[in-house]
C-alpha cells in the first residue's frame, strides 16, 4: 500500500430519495466527485441536511447511488472482503442496548473473525482506552449519549482499520472527550490510516483534517486543503516571541509605513476555551476520585499504535491523565502564553505554511474559525 | 453467521422473552391437564391431555416464532443497529441465516424441555396407581406406543378421454376373450375404473365422434358431465356399501415384519359416515379379519358385531394367541378384512378415512421426538416468513402479513372447495354442476390446486394426532416432512426474505420508503 493509493473515489455520486411509488422526494446528493488519498483525514463539512451522512452511507454500502459511481479501495462499498478494512462511528448509538461494553466490543470483534483471545486483548485495551474502564458490565442502554460515543468509538476500532468513517464523531461528547478524539484521529492519520470525517463542527474539521469538502444542498460548494480553504490572501500574520513595547513601536510604525493602513492590531495570545477547561478539569481529576461514567481516556490501545505514533499518541492522551504542574482547582488558571504542546503538533501536520497561533500579531485561531463561519455562511446566503 | 445467531439468542434472553415463554409453557404443560375433560377413560384424558399440551405448545411456539422473527430483524433495522452490522465482513445472507439460526436455537431450547416434561409427565399418570392393569395394558398398546398403519392401496381414478374412447369402442365390437389383438389386451389392462363405467354409456363414443366433426360448448359439457358421473360412480362403488353388501379390504404387510408383529395385538382403524348426527350406539358394524386363512378374527364365528357411531374413528383390538397375520404361504402378510353392512341404509368408508390395520411397531419415545422434530420443521418455517416479510417491511406490517400467510395456508377448505365446485363462479344447485365454465374458472382451479398442494405439503403432517393415536411418525414421514417444509418451503421463503434484504437500503431516512 502506498500513500498515494486511492482509498475512495466517488464519480458523479447521486443519491435520490423516493418515496412508496417511486417518485423523487428528495435529491440529498448531487453529482458529487471526490478523491480520498491513503493517509488523508478528510472533511465533510456542511450544515444539517447538505448531504453529509447520506455520502458516508454511500461510502459504507448502506444507501446505494442513484446514479454515479464510488469505490472504497477499488471495490464496491457492498464488497464484503472490503469491509474488513473500514471502521465506522455513526451519528447516533446504533448498538445493542442491552450488551455491556466487553459485550459489543466483542460481538462486533467476532464479526470480523477475530479470534477470542485476541478480540478480548483487543476489547480490554479499547475499552481502556475510550474511558470506559468503569463501566465494563453496564448494559449501553444505560450510557449517556457521551458515553455511547466512546463504546461506539471503540468498536469502530476494534478490527485495526485502515479506513475510519466518524459521522459527527463528537457529539454528544464533553471537552475532554472532544479533544480526545481529535488527538485520536490525527495519531490514526500518523499510523497512515486514512480517516472521513463527516460533521457540521467547523473546529472539529478544522483541528484535524488535512482536507476538506463543504456541502450544501447535496453538492460541493468548496474542496481544497485546510491552507487553501482558510488562508487569508488580504493579510500577513507575524509571529515573534515578547516584545518590547519600544521595539512593537518600532515594528508598527513600519509596518504603517509600508501598508500606509492604519488596520494593524496588536494583543496577547489568548487561550482557547478548550484548553482552559481542560486545564481545570486535569486538575480536578488530582484532587477527585471515581466515577462511574466515562472517565478521560487512556493509552491508545497497543495494537493501533506503532512506535513513533505510540510515543506521540502517549504524549497527546497522557497529557491530559498525568499529574502536571498546572495550577491547581480553585486558583485561577494563568492566562499566559498558550501552552505548545498540542497545537504545535497539530498545526504542524495540518498547516505547513501557517505560522503558530501564539504569535502577538497573528490572528487568533478563532479567527480561522470565523473565516470559515464566514465562507459558509456566504455559501448557505447563495 | 454463528456470532448473529448468538446474538439473537441473547435478545431473547435479555429482554426476558426466554422466561416469559418457559413460565407460559410451565403452564400449559402442567395447568392444562388439570383442566381438561375427558370421556373419564385414562386412554381418553392421555390422549386429550397430549393433544392440547401439544396442540398449546405449538401454537405458542408458532406465535412466539413469528413474533421473534419479524422483530428481530425489523426493529433492528428500524432502530439502526443493523447498520453497524451490515458495516461488517458479514454477507447479508449470512445475517439473514444467522438471525434464522438464532430463532430455532430458541426454540430447540423451549421445545426440547418441553418435550422431555410431557413425556415424564404422561408416563407419570400411565403409571399411576389410581389405574387398574387393563388401563394400564390399553394405555401402553394404543396411545404410549409407536403404531404403523397399512392402508389399501388406493385405485386408480384417472380419466383419459382418449383411453375411454379407445376401450369403449373395443367394448362395442364384443369381442371375445380370446380374440383380442395384444394391443387391445394391453388397452384392457390399462383401463381405469372410469374409464371401464364409461365404456358402459353408450352415447360417450357417439357424444365425442358428434364433437370431433362439429365442436360445440354443449356437446362438450355433455361429455364432461359424463366423465364426472363415471368418475363419481367409481368412488361411489369403492366408498360405499350398500345394505345388505358385504366389502372387502386387503392389506398387504410387509412380510420380513410378520413374525415380530404378530407378538402384540393389531388393531382395526376405521371410520364410517351415514349422513346422520353422531350416536354412540346407531349402527350395526360387522367385521370379520382374516378370513379365508388359518388366522381368522374373530375365532369363532364369521362377523364380529358392535353398535357404534358414525363420523368418528373407531379402534378395534383384534387379538389372537399367535397373531393375526398369515405367516405361511403365498398369504404372508396378507390381511383380508370384511365388513358387512346390517344397516337399513347406506354406509360410507371415505377413501382418506381408512380402514386400515395398526400394529405396534416402537415405543412412545422416540415417536415423541420425531413429532417434535417435525413441530420443530414448523416453527422453522413460520420464523422463516416473519424474517422474510420483516426483510421489506416495518415490524406491524410484517407481523400483520406473515399472520395472514399462517391463516391462509392453514385454512384450504375454501381452496378445495374452488377445486370441488370446478370455479369460482356460481353452481347449478339443481345439478350441482356449473353450467359453464369461465377462463376465470381455470385461473382459480389452478390456483387453488397449487395452493392446497403447497399447504398440505406443509400442513398435511400431523404430529398432534399422530402422537395421541399412538400411531407412528415413521423416519420417512420425518424425511418428507423436513425435505417438503425446511427444504422446499423454506428453501423458498428464505431465499426470498434473503434477495430482498440484500437489496434493502438499511440507511434510508424512512426504513419503509421504496428502494433505488
Amino acid at each position: 500500500m502506498n500513500s498515494n493509493e486511492t482509498v475512495i473515489s466517488a464519480q458523479g455520486l447521486t443519491k435520490v430519495f423516493k418515496d412508496f411509488w417511486g417518485r423523487p422526494k428528495a435529491r440529498a446528493v448531487e453529482g458529487i466527485d471526490f478523491e480520498v488519498k491513503r493517509g488523508e483525514v478528510f472533511g465533510l463539512l456542511g450544515p444539517n441536511g447538505s448531504g453529509k451522512s447520506t455520502t458516508v452511507k454511500m461510502l459504507l454500502g448502506l444507501l446505494y447511488p442513484t446514479r454515479g459511481r464510488i469505490t472504497v479501495f477499488d471495490h464496491s462499498p457492498r464488497h464484503v472482503q472490503t469491509k474488513a478494512r473500514i471502521g465506522y462511528l455513526p451519528e447516533e448509538s446504533y448498538l445493542y442496548r442491552y450488551l455491556n461494553s466487553d459485550e459489543t466490543v466483542d460481538f462486533f470483534g467476532s464479526l470480523f473473525h477475530i479470534d477470542s483471545k485476541e478480540r478480548r486483548e483487543r476489547a480490554e485495551q479499547l475499552i481502556e482506552m475510550v474511558g470506559l474502564d468503569n463501566a465494563r458490565r453496564r448494559h449501553v442502554g444505560e450510557f449517556s449519549k457521551g458515553m455511547q460515543r466512546r463504546i461506539g468509538l471503540a468498536q469502530a476500532l476494534i478490527n485495526d482499520p485502515d479506513l475510519i468513517v466518524l459521522d459527527e464523531p463528537t457529539s454528544g461528547l464533553d471537552p475532554i472527550g472532544c479533544r480526545e478524539i481529535k488527538d485520536l484521529i490525527l495519531t490514526l492519520a500518523d499510523r497512515g490510516k486514512t480517516v472521513i470525517l463527516s460533521s457540521h463542527l467547523l473546529s472539529d474539521v478544522e483541528d484535524v483534517c488535512d482536507r476538506a469538502m463543504i456541502l450544501y444542498g447535496g453538492r460541493v460548494h468548496a474542496m481544497g486543503t485546510m491552507s487553501e480553504l482558510l488562508a487569508n490572501q488580504d493579510a500577513t500574520r507575524i509571529t515573534a516571541p515578547t516584545l518590547s513595547r519600544e521595539t512593537m513601536d518600532k515594528v508598527l510604525a513600519l509596518i504603517r509605513d509600508d501598508t500606509g493602513s492604519d488596520e494593524v492590531r496588536v494583543d496577547n495570545p489568548k487561550q482557547n476555551l478548550e484548553s482552559l477547561f481542560l486545564n481545570i478539569v486535569e486538575q480536578a481529576r488530582q484532587k477527585e476520585s471515581e466515577t462511574s461514567g466515562a472517565t478521560s481516556g487512556h493509552r491508545v490501545a497497543e495494537y493501533l499504535r506503532v512506535d513513533a505514533a505510540g510515543d506521540r499518541a502517549d504524549h497527546v492522551l497522557d497529557h491530559l491523565t498525568r499529574a502536571t504542574d498546572e495550577p491547581a482547582l480553585g486558583q485561577a488558571p494563568e492566562v499566559t502564553k498558550p501552552t505548545e504542546t498540542v497545537d504545535v503538533d497539530k498545526l504542524a501536520g495540518l498547516a505547513k505554511a501557517e505560522p503558530a497561533p501564539q504569535a502577538d500579531v497573528a490572528p487568533k485561531k478563532r479567527e480561522n474559525l470565523d473565516k470559515a463561519n464566514e465562507k459558509l455562511g456566504g455559501l448557505l446566503g447563495d | 453467521m454463528w456470532p448473529i445467531a448468538k446474538q439473537t439468542l441473547k435478545a431473547a434472553i435479555r429482554y426476558r422473552f426466554v422466561v416469559a415463554m418457559a413460565v407460559a409453557l410451565l403452564v400449559i404443560v402442567f395447568g392444562i391437564p388439570l383442566l381438561v375433560k375427558s370421556d373419564g377413560t385414562a386412554k381418553g384424558t392421555v390422549q386429550i391431555v397430549l393433544t392440547y399440551t401439544l396442540g398449546s405448545t405449538t401454537a405458542l411456539l408458532g406465535i412466539a416464532s413469528l413474533w421473534m422473527g419479524c422483530g428481530t430483524l425489523a426493529r433492528e433495522i428500524e432502530d439502526n443497529v443493523m447498520q453497524m452490522v451490515a458495516v461488517k465482513p458479514v454477507a447479508r445472507w449470512r445475517v439473514w441465516l444467522g438471525k434464522w439460526l438464532g430463532i430455532m436455537l430458541l426454540n430447540a431450547a423451549l421445545l426440547l424441555p418441553t418435550g422431555l416434561a410431557i413425556f415424564f409427565l404422561i408416563n407419570a399418570r400411565a403409571d399411576s396407581d389410581e389405574l387398574n392393569l387393563a388401563e394400564k395394558a390399553k394405555l401402553q398398546n394404543e396411545v404410549l406406543v409407536s403404531r404403523s398403519s397399512v392402508r389399501e392401496p388406493k385405485p386408480d381414478f384417472t380419466l383419459s378421454r382418449q383411453r375411454a374412447y379407445d376401450y369403449s369402442k373395443l367394448v362395442e365390437q364384443g369381442k371375445s376373450d380370446n380374440r383380442y389383438t395384444p394391443a387391445e389386451q394391453a388397452l384392457r389392462m390399462s383401463v381405469t375404473q372410469p374409464e371401464h363405467v364409461l365404456s358402459l354409456r353408450s352415447d360417450y363414443t357417439r357424444l365425442i365422434e358428434q364433437n370431433e366433426n362439429a365442436p360445440s360448448g354443449e356437446l362438450m359439457q355433455q361429455i364432461e358431465e359424463l366423465e364426472h358421473q363415471a368418475l363419481q360412480v367409481s368412488k361411489g362403488s369403492r366408498e360405499i356399501v350398500l345394505p345388505g353388501q358385504v366389502r372387502n379390504w386387503f392389506f398387504q404387510i410387509d412380510s420380513s415384519k410378520v413374525d415380530r408383529i404378530n407378538e402384540n395385538p393389531i388393531y382395526l382403524r376405521f371410520k364410517f359416515n351415514a349422513g346422520d348426527e353422531y350416536d354412540p350406539k346407531s349402527h350395526l358394524c360387522n367385521w370379520s379379519v382374516g378370513a379365508g386363512t388359518g388366522k381368522r378374527w374373530p375365532p369363532d364365528r364369521e362377523f364380529d358385531e358392535m353398535t357404534i357411531g358414525s363420523s368418528v374413528f373407531h379402534e378395534l383390538k383384534l387379538e389372537l394367541k399367535d397373531g393375526i397375520i398369515p405367516n405361511k404361504g403365498e398369504n404372508r402378510g396378507l390381511v383380508k378384512v370384511s365388513f358387512a353392512n346390517f344397516n337399513d341404509k347406506p354406509i360410507l368408508f371415505l377413501m382418506d378415512d381408512g380402514p386400515m390395520i395398526l400394529y405396534h411397531d416402537g415405543g412412545f419415545g422416540m415417536n415423541l421426538f420425531r413429532g417434535l422434530l417435525i413441530i420443530f420443521f414448523w416453527l422453522g418455517l413460520i420464523s422463516a416468513i416473519g424474517l422474510m416479510a420483516s426483510s421489506f417491511l416495518s415490524f406491524p406490517v410484517a407481523t400483520f402479513m406473515s399472520l395472514g400467510i399462517l391463516l391462509i395456508s392453514s385454512s384450504t377448505g375454501t381452496l378445495e372447495q374452488i377445486i370441488d365446485e370446478g370455479g369460482i363462479t356460481g353452481i347449478n344447485h339443481e345439478t350441482g354442476r356449473k353450467d359453464e365454465s369461465s377462463i376465470l374458472d381455470g385461473v382459480a382451479i389452478f390456483i387453488a390446486r397449487g395452493a392446497v398442494k403447497i399447504t398440505k405439503s406443509i400442513w398435511g403432517y400431523s404430529p398432534v394426532d399422530s402422537l395421541s393415536e399412538g400411531r407412528t411418525i415413521t423416519w420417512a414421514t420425518l424425511f418428507w416432512a423436513f425435505f417438503a417444509i425446511i427444504v422446499v418451503m423454506g428453501g423458498l421463503v428464505m431465499a426470498i426474505g434473503v434477495y430482498m434484504f440484500h437489496h434493502k437500503e438499511l440507511a434510508l431516512p424512512n426504513p419503509t420508503a421504496s428502494m433505488n
